[in-house]
């Protein structure tokens, strides 16, 4: 369930967000959430309240992994990689989501 | 949501090392919050911590599990705060449950579970009647049974059975035993399993071998697995042990404890030639029992074992003439007569159950009232709807697993005491036991409880309005018209529950009533009962029998105390030797299968006397009637009734057994077919006259019965040493032992019935008060207004009335049209009996307006002042 800021998100695209962020590379969910909100024009904003219980569940599902990492400033965080298995998912998302999200736009555009 | 088996088992991992996640969710929104900080006012207003955790630990749950341990952890807090409530309900749960568990454990020994048989449904007991009376059921010849073996082809083995009954002498003592007589086939048709050795060959049909009870290894040879082989010397003939029956085998009643062969017929012959219970096609001693082939029914077993019976009728016209096979499965034979009684007593404990279930409804409902407010502020905590009713039904159920607990405890107690009680020709009563089936049985129960008495709370902790019901204060609930229409209907339905039961066990005890003084045509009173056994060798002459046993009588007569003594082959109230068929000399000769029938009595002088069955005209038999007198015989006025309805018998004659016979007299009618059976025809003749190696003892004695047993072990061993003694019974005892089914079923629908009516007042009471109480300000007010207190008590009198009338009159519907199924319990009353219809409603209303009166009458004594500021 994601949750709003200026614009809702359309639902089940937050995983699909996250794991896109990670292919960047290692990250940790203060990252993820910047990295949406800067890439979205700050349309898209992240709440903790959805962004570590999909952290979570993207990590039962064997999507993710996570390790904790010295930050920059030398503090400790915890970082998220993204593995093979959601590195496949995402291919499977994004491809349905672009496939569903083209379909939107042709029924908008028809009348 | 699906959820795939990594995606649990990791879930389940999770839910492990939850307290090290815990902690690491910290660290990490820590550190979020810390950047979100640092990149000052462009990040965002701080949220609710506490709230991103508890939605980030929800993924570690295990989801509804999780939840229901919270529910249960919960429920359990609650239900101790309130241990008063709690334990009200757990000891109403525990008896309507109890009274389950304990019924079923019976039921499902003695009625489901299976006959301990190979495939027992396809066995049938096999029987022939006259074509005139089907339901007299008779056993058949030895040859008739060889013939039917022979050309049966749809059957898979056919064997016949006799009882009869053994001197068991030695150094363990003496004692008697029922056995079963059977020829070659029956134990392989049988297919039991023996606990050690094995039952009787097919090969052994004249062979003395015999398998025990387990009763009678334990008491006889103290289970001793080295019994097989042994001797066992049954009325002077040594038999060898070959086998141990399990505990529960019964065949084919619960009184059997030798299993042997035809042997003890085959080698005692006759006068002139072999046994005549072996050659002749009159004498119907066996039982017939046999297995249906594959794919044969019944039915068709029936048609062509009549279609045999038949073809004999035509070579034998005097044997087998007029008369039908029927056949019955074993199952229906071995229960017949019991599972009517258990069904009813088991209904009558599902309504004590239902009874008790709406009580509890009662007072869950009760509670949920106070409680709505703690109800109501979890919904504006944002519970949803799911939640509050699941939390509720969370509570049901732990009530009804406490309850179910308490009442598998009150189980255990109750059928110890159920056994003891139980009538003992009850088959298979010692199997009955707490077993895994009763344990799953009294669990379901409890959970169909709980989801009957869970569903009003449920439904009502729901209902109203948050806001409303949080403004109100602290006043308390304030029941709508909502659940005032509920409880009464709880009322209602508790009245009628109640009825149905009250009026199963009024029925059931008039008519236990009514059996208990029956006429039964003595008087048992200070008569000792003693069997006296002239079988084996030294007794083969018909004289040596008839003299044996009058130098016995005589001997027993010169006992002090003792005044009068008589013996015959039957002794009331049940123990029948022989039924006969007869004809009235002069009357045209009935056809075949129209044949009337007597119980027929081979009795000594003094036996009608001792018992007092009263010989109305006429005479009885004397010393002059022996073995080379005219041959006479005494007729009951049953019989007189039947056949000499104008005229008086005596000088008449009878044909019956082989002879003809004068009639000499005519006897008060005695019961010999059990109290409150009906009366039958009887004839008496002279014991001399027709022998017979078993007879009962009539004693009449001004001491206790019991207190003979030494001088009559004397009187018999003075005769011969080797007569079998066994402590007489006093009569009454018999008599008494053989109500003993209706007086359990009488004293059990008793305890149900004044349970139902507990239950239905302390319910009663309880709506009232309930009632009162909600109203208390209303009433103060009135009375302020100057209302008499008899107005007041009226009010509240006619409120919690009115629900019981309406139970009563639905309840006496159903009792009215159901009790049709208690007909074959009844004697003596109908099943729509008018006295029961009317008492029992009365009691109940009384009952009622008692429980409905005590808080009318607090109501109209309350304090207007208080009712109206008490909040």
């Amino acid at each position: 369930m994601a949750s709003i800021k200026r614009q809702s998100l359309v639902p089940g695209t937050l995983d699909l967000l996250i794991l896109k962020t990670l292919t960047a590379g290692p990250q940790h969910g203060y990252g993820i959430a910047s990295h949406i909100k800067d890439w979205s024009r700050e349309v898209l904003q992240i709440d903790e309240g959805s962004l570590y219980p999909a952290l979570q569940r993207l990590r039962q599902r064997g999507w993710v992994e996570s390790e904790w990492r010295r930050s920059p400033n030398n503090q400790r965080a915890r970082y998220y990689t993204i593995t093979a298995g959601g590195r496949k998912q995402l291919g499977i998302e994004e491809a349905s989501f672009t496939e569903t999200f083209d379909a939107i736009r042709r029924v908008l555009r028809s009348v | 949501m699906t959820m795939s088996i990594r995606e649990l088992v990791a879930r389940l991992r999770d839910r492990i090392q939850r307290e090290r996640l815990s902690e690491e969710l910290a660290d990490e929104l820590q550190y979020h919050r810390s950047l979100l900080e640092r990149d000052g006012p462009a990040g965002r207003a701080l949220g609710n911590a506490t709230y991103y955790r508890e939605e980030t630990r929800a993924m570690w749950s295990l989801g509804l599990v999780d939840d229901l341990w919270h529910d249960a952890r919960y429920a359990s807090r609650v239900l101790r705060r309130d241990a008063g409530f709690t334990v009200a309900v757990i000891l109403t749960l525990a008896l309507g449950i109890g009274a389950n568990t304990a019924v079923f454990s019976i039921v499902n020994a003695v009625l489901l579970r299976p006959l301990p048989y190979r495939q027992p449904d396809r066995l049938i007991e096999v029987s022939v009647a006259p074509v005139a009376a089907p339901t007299d059921r008779n056993p058949t010849s030895l040859p008739d049974l060889r013939d039917w073996q022979r050309d049966a082809t749809m059957l898979d083995g056919i064997a016949g059975y006799a009882f009869n009954r053994f001197d068991l002498r030695g150094a363990e003592g003496d004692d008697q035993a029922r056995a079963i007589l059977a020829t070659g086939t029956l134990y392989d048709v049988l297919g039991a399993v023996p606990l050690l050795g094995r039952l009787p060959r097919a090969d052994e049909e004249n062979t003395p071998v015999v398998a025990i009870s387990y009763r009678l290894w334990q008491q006889r040879f103290a289970g001793n697995p080295g019994v097989l082989g042994r001797q066992l010397v049954m009325s002077q003939q040594p038999y060898t042990i070959v086998g141990v029956m399990p505990p529960g085998f019964h065949f084919p009643g619960p009184d059997i404890d030798l299993w042997t062969t035809l042997y003890s017929i085959i080698s005692s012959p006759n006068d002139n030639g072999p046994n005549l219970w072996l050659t002749s096609r009159s004498l119907r001693g066996y039982r017939v029992l046999a297995r249906l082939a594959p794919g044969i029914t019944a039915p068709r077993a029936e048609a062509g074992l009549n279609a045999i019976e038949h073809r004999l009728a035509v070579t034998f016209p005097d044997d087998d003439g007029g008369l039908d096979v029927h056949v019955l499965s074993v199952r229906e034979q071995a229960l017949s007569g019991v599972a009517r009684g258990l069904w009813t007593v088991f209904g009558a404990a599902a309504l004590i159950l239902l009874l008790s279930c709406v009580n509890v409804a009662h007072l869950l409902l009760e509670r949920t009232a106070s409680r709505t407010r703690e109800l109501a502020v979890r919904r504006a905590l944002g519970a949803h709807r799911g939640r509050v009713i699941r939390q509720l039904g969370a509570e049901s159920v732990l009530l009804g697993l406490l309850g179910g607990a308490a009442g598998i405890a009150l189980a255990y107690a109750a059928m110890r005491v159920l056994l003891r009680l139980a009538p003992p020709d009850i088959p298979r009563l010692e199997n009955v036991a707490i077993d895994l089936p009763t344990l799953a049985f009294a669990v379901t129960v409890s959970l169909i409880a709980a989801a009957l008495f869970g569903v009003a709370p449920a439904i009502f902790g729901w209902s109203g309005d948050v806001q409303e019901t949080l403004r109100a204060q602290g006043k308390g609930a304030s029941t709508g018209a909502h659940g005032q229409g509920t409880r009464a209907l709880l009322t209602t339905m508790e009245v009628a529950f109640a009825i149905v039961i009250l009026i199963a066990a009024g029925l059931v005890l008039r008519s236990f009533k009514e059996l208990t003084s029956s006429n039964i045509g003595l008087d048992p009173e200070g008569i000792a009962v003693a069997q006296l056994t002239v079988a084996g060798t030294r007794y083969l002459s018909n004289d040596m029998k008839t003299q044996t046993v009058d130098r016995v009588l005589a001997n027993v007569r010169a006992i002090p105390g003792v005044t009068a003594a008589g013996a015959s082959t039957s002794m009331p109230p049940t123990r029948i030797q022989e039924i006969e068929g007869f004809s009235v000399v002069g009357e045209p000769a009935p056809e075949a299968g129209h044949e009337p029938t007597a119980i027929y009595i081979p009795a000594t002088p003094a036996f009608l006397s001792a018992l007092r069955i009263p010989v109305v005209t006429g005479r009885d038999f004397d010393a002059r009637d022996d073995a080379k007198a005219p041959p006479v015989v005494i007729i009951s006025r049953e019989l007189a009734r039947r056949h000499f309805t104008h005229v008086d018998p005596v000088g008449h004659q009878l044909r019956i057994s082989g002879a003809t016979r004068t009639i000499i007299g005519v006897a008060g009618d005695a019961i010999y077919e059990g109290v409150g059976a009906p009366v039958t025809p009887v004839v008496y003749v002279p014991f001399a006259q027709s022998p017979f190696p078993g007879v009962w003892l009539a004693i009449r004695t001004t001491t206790a019965p019991n207190a003979i047993a030494g001088q009559l072990r004397d009187a018999f061993r003075r005769v011969d040493p080797d007569l079998a003694v066994r402590p007489p019974q006093p009569l009454d005892v018999l008599v008494s032992e053989s109500i003993v089914r209706p007086r359990f079923q009488a004293w059990l629908l008793s305890i149900f019935g004044g349970l139902a009516l507990v239950l239905a007042s302390v319910g009663i009471y309880g709506v009232v008060a309930y009632g009162v109480t909600q109203r208390r300000s209303e009433l103060g007010i009135r009375i302020a207004l100057g209302a008499p207190k008899r107005s007041v008590v009226s009010t509240v009198l006619r409120a919690g009335m009115m629900p019981v009338l309406l139970g009563l009159a639905i309840g006496l519907a159903v009792a009215y049209t159901g009790s049709r199924v208690l007909a074959g319990l009844l004697y003596g009353v109908t099943p729509t009996d008018t006295l029961t219809f009317a008492a029992v409603p009365l009691v109940l209303f009384t009952t009622a307006l008692i429980a409905a009166y005590v808080p009318a009458h607090r109501a109209s004594r309350v304090d207007p002042l208080i009712a109206i500021r008490g909040e």
